[in-house]
């Protein structure tokens, strides 16, 4: 029957070792040298935050210390503040705050975001109609000024904040996916699963945001920077929560003696400059890995 | 004969809108793109059907109306005497199991992160076939059948690993495994090497002798066309312009544009050329709001006064094809 | 009368790719000589390395090319040039090449006539303002262009259009010598005809020597004196056109030429070649085709067989004729 059919030589496309998705990611990552030093500060933050009790085991709020005293003095390395409490201890507690809000949020943002975007992107017509239209709404919306009338209004612990800043940052989310679902819907392997009778949700999930969601995996990068500091904006209008250590109420509180007391204010401000640019760069690292592929010469 | 037709197609039409401006909303205006136009042919089992014609034509559309992955705007289909229009849910997961299609792009065939194997055992488990045991066994076989061996080797391996003829060859056996009755074949080697194409070519034809498979074969070389198909049909702008036994339309093509098709068809070496290339000049427009007429008028060498006015209707007119055109009223 | 001396002779060129898999032999020790006047095709499928010897003629590859070996063009190492060299008195001037994508060679966001502008001005800047508009006006007129293309946008050319005006550019500071790369590949057969039409005439009323590469024998059989045939970067056979595709040498050569189904009907099956191309990072070290010829014996797996004149003319690379060589002496 198939006598005409000639048995194909399986001959070996790719190098010996093949590379698994891990690798063939993390190399590019690796060349981009901005993503590994990002990933570095980030590797940093991260552990300040989970050793904070080992590291400054007296607490953010230990008081009984002496007040603004500078840097060095006393076994305090980093100097205390106007109520004689430890900068180094609130400095690595207030990591996990700010770790927590910017993870918190994004994620917010990336799961509303993804599933918004790729159901308008895939659906079309009056889906994608009506959807974009919900996404501009919530672009239009300034988080900053939502975030004052929420926290003036239910108060302001850090779980508002949190689903505020992820309630307003999706739509940037959205439209990516948006974009990607649209690109992707007209590949050939989503048109032949089509052609197979595969569902569209099941194609919509396992196939389109899997496939579509590498930039938005960048972007969420850049949305955990600008929740750190939205909120650090937030504490340093005294808005923020006062129960919690966090870096922008630091700079707030030390604002007044920021000539005679610098330490107080302009070292959280370093922590929370390191912190989003480590997100940045980690941020540029990825699209590093995602664009110039196509832009590097194959042989 | 359309009782034991498997496809049959009646007045099939497929127009796009396009939107074009403030203007036009106001007024109310449409403008269509007429992909398609009455097109109407029926094909039984154990047949080659071959749609030759240029980009724009409207080939791949009727391919994609014929598998249900585009409606049509008018007209009917039927498949084995069913109407496809009606089909959802079951009945349509049913009719899929039955009408398959193969693509032009051999790269892009298949999701770029699962392997050859999960893609493959995908396609079984849509449709419930065999039991997970039974998959594996069953993709193996019908891989090695179509000359894949060792199979495993291939369904180990990413999409990006296989080379352009062994990703369409497993394409096609990801068809296979649903055990169609019908096939489309989008170009399917057009985007191959010349070297590598005779083995797709022939893998078709042994699915038409061997299980009696009804392909539509789309295409716009016509000696593929001629190679693997028993009719051959021409289109122009969204219609048949002719369509009969393939030896006949390369022997003796009737219509204008078959002839120019025809004649402007490169020679391979000492191939006998078929006489003068027929020269036509213009180049062929986007079919937005057609007027009554023949579509090739204002670039056909023969064309008079009726072929502006009236559209032409597929008659045999006498002879061994049917033809669209004034010329053989 | 233009005189026979090679105005172009590829002496020993080897090309390689730095990659992170490893170092791709690309082109490995071509030769190969352009009589003045002649139309040479080189043919060959995807990594035959064609269009990588048209980029290293106009010293076009990217920066981790190595090239070695000796490009003479009328006598001129073109190796040895410097850019500052190479633009103002080679590229353009004696050199151009007409790519095959053109709506991706030309900035989609200028219009057609302010390009050709800036080609002149930079290739020729000692041409005026009038005389520039006077030699555009020359070169449309020699491709059958209306002025009106001048003031369009290559989105707004069809393909046909998009292809002559590749040409004209090619043709805008006269050059003795033009590359065709996969020019007519993605047109339609009539409009590829008529642009093979054009090339023909343009080559006798330029007084042009010609590189056409292409894939498709059809293409090489219409526009060519000459043909190479080239294997992964290797020369296979070089023959006049007639004495190829009457009497072709090497087995790729004529597995390609039997892999093409005819216009004028086919004797039982086309056959393809099987396997696939060898990993170019790590290539055979006798024959690059001897892993799929069905020839093949030990010693062409071992040693590179010489690429010998078996007729005035007609050379073949394959153990086979070297045999026949040695033998004969």
């Amino acid at each position: 029957m198939a006598q005409s059919l000639v048995t194909e030589a399986a001959a070996p496309i790719a190098a010996p070792r093949r590379p698994t998705r891990i690798r063939a990611f993390w190399q590019p990552f690796v060349e981009s040298r901005m993503g590994p030093i990002g990933l570095g500060i980030l590797i940093l933050v991260a552990l300040a935050a989970i050793f904070a009790p080992v590291i400054s085991p007296e607490g953010p709020f230990a008081l009984g210390g002496p007040r603004l005293a500078a840097p060095g003095t006393d076994g305090h390395i980093l100097g205390t503040d106007h109520l004689g409490r430890d900068i180094l201890a609130q400095i690595v507690y207030g990591a996990r705050v700010s770790l927590t809000i910017g993870l918190v949020a994004a994620s917010i943002s990336l799961v509303v975001g993804v599933l918004i975007g790729s159901i308008a992107g895939y659906c079309g017509g009056w889906v994608d109609i009506l959807l974009s239209r919900l996404t501009d709404m919530f672009l239009i919306i300034p988080a900053f000024f939502l975030i004052i009338v929420v926290v003036a209004t239910l108060g302001s612990g850090i779980g508002y904040v949190m689903v505020v800043i992820g309630l307003t940052a999706w739509p940037t989310s959205a439209r990516l996916m948006r974009a990607q679902a649209l690109s992707l819907r007209e590949r050939t392997f989503v048109q032949a699963l089509r052609a197979l009778g595969e569902s569209g949700p099941r194609i919509l999930v396992r196939h389109i945001i899997p496939n579509g969601i590498q930039p938005l995996i960048a972007n969420a990068s850049l949305d955990i920077a600008a929740a750190i500091l939205i909120e650090a904006g937030l504490s340093f209008i005294g808005l923020g929560d006062p129960n919690k250590a966090t870096w922008g109420r630091m700079i707030f509180d030390g604002r007044t003696t920021i000539t005679t007391a610098w330490w107080a204010s302009v070292l959280p401000g370093v922590a929370i400059i390191v912190t989003v640019l480590g997100f940045y760069l980690v941020g540029d690292g990825i699209s590093y890995v995602l664009n110039p592929r196509s832009r590097r010469v194959r042989g | 004969m359309s009782e034991t037709a498997l496809i049959d197609v009646q007045d099939l039409r497929c127009l796009f809108p396009i939107r074009k401006g403030l203007g036009d909303l106001l007024a109310r205006r449409a403008h269509n793109v007429h992909a398609v136009d009455s097109v109407s042919f029926s094909m039984q089992r154990g047949e080659i059907v071959a749609l030759v014609g240029e980009s724009g034509c409207g080939k791949s559309t009727i391919g994609r109306m014929l598998v249900k992955l585009q409606e049509p705007t008018d007209g009917a289909i039927r498949f084995d005497g069913q109407d496809v229009t009606t089909l959802s849910g079951e009945s349509l997961k049913a009719f899929r199991r039955r009408a398959q299609i193969i693509f032009q792009n051999p790269f892009e065939a298949f999701d770029p992160r699962l392997t050859i194997g999960a893609s493959l055992m995908q396609a079984l488990r849509i449709h419930d076939i065999g039991s997970k045991a039974d998959r594996e066994a069953l993709i193996v076989s019908v891989m090695e059948r179509s000359g894949l061996k060792p199979a495993q080797d291939f369904l180990a391996r990413y999409p990006h690993e296989l080379s352009g003829g062994q990703s369409q060859r497993i394409a096609t056996v990801r068809a296979m495994l649903l055990s169609p009755d019908f096939l489309v074949a989008d170009e399917p080697v057009s985007m191959l090497d010349v070297s590598v194409r005779a083995d797709i070519l022939n893998q078709l034809l042994d699915l038409r002798d061997d299980e009696g498979m009804a392909i539509v074969f789309i295409t716009h070389d016509l000696s593929v066309a001629r190679y693997v198909a028993n009719r051959i049909a021409v289109m122009y702008l969204g219609m048949f312009v002719e369509i009969g036994p393939a030896e006949e339309i390369i022997a003796n093509p009737r219509h204008p544009y078959s002839r120019a098709l025809l004649s402007n068809t490169l020679p391979v070496g000492d191939e006998a050329r078929t006489g003068e290339p027929l020269e036509i000049g213009g180049e062929v427009p986007t079919p937005v709001d057609i007027k009554p007429g023949c579509r090739f008028a204002n670039r056909c060498p023969f064309a008079f006064d009726r072929c502006r006015v009236e559209t032409p209707v597929l008659q045999p007119h006498g002879g061994k094809t049917d033809v669209a055109c004034h010329l053989y009223d | 009368m233009s005189q026979h001396y090679p105005l172009i002779d590829l002496q020993n060129l080897s090309i390689s790719y730095s990659t992170p898999r490893g170092m791709v032999s690309a082109v490995d020790d071509v030769s190969l000589q352009i009589p003045h006047g002649a139309s040479i095709g080189l043919v060959g499928e995807s990594g035959s390395g064609k269009s990588t010897i048209a980029l290293a003629l106009m010293r076009l590859l990217p920066p981790n090319a190595r090239v070695t070996g000796r490009m003479l063009f009328d006598g001129t190492d073109l190796t040895l040039q410097t850019e500052t060299q190479l633009n103002r008195g080679w590229r353009w001037r004696r050199l151009s090449m007409v790519f095959q994508k053109s709506l991706s060679a030309l900035s989609p966001v200028h219009r057609v006539g302010a390009q050709m502008h800036d080609v002149l001005a930079l290739h020729e800047p000692g041409l005026r303002e009038a005389q520039r508009e006077a030699r555009i006006r020359e070169v449309l007129e020699a491709v059958h262009l209306p002025d009106r293309v001048l003031r369009s946008y290559p989105f707004e050319l069809s393909g046909g259009m998009m292809q002559r005006t590749m040409i004209a550019l090619g043709l805008l500071c006269n050059p003795p010598f033009v590359i065709f790369d996969e020019a007519t590949t993605a047109l339609d057969v009539i409009t590829q005809a008529q642009i093979l039409k054009e090339i023909e005439r343009l080559k006798d009323e330029f007084d042009l020597t010609t590189m056409v590469i292409s894939h498709d024998v059809g293409v090489i059989n219409a526009v060519t004196d000459i043909v190479a045939v080239l294997y992964a970067g290797q020369v296979m056979e070089v023959a006049p056109r007639e004495r190829f595709f009457s009497m072709p040498a090497h087995p790729y050569s004529r597995a390609l030429i039997s892999s093409v189904p005819r216009l004028d009907g086919q004797q039982g099956r086309i056959t393809g070649i099987p396997g696939s191309l060898p990993d170019l990072t790590n290539p055979p070290s006798g024959c690059r085709f001897a892993p799929r010829c069905p020839h093949a014996t030990p010693e062409c797996m071992e040693r590179t067989p010489r690429l010998i004149e078996i007729e005035p003319g007609h050379l073949v690379r394959c153990t086979e004729f070297a045999m026949k060589d040695k033998t004969d002496r």
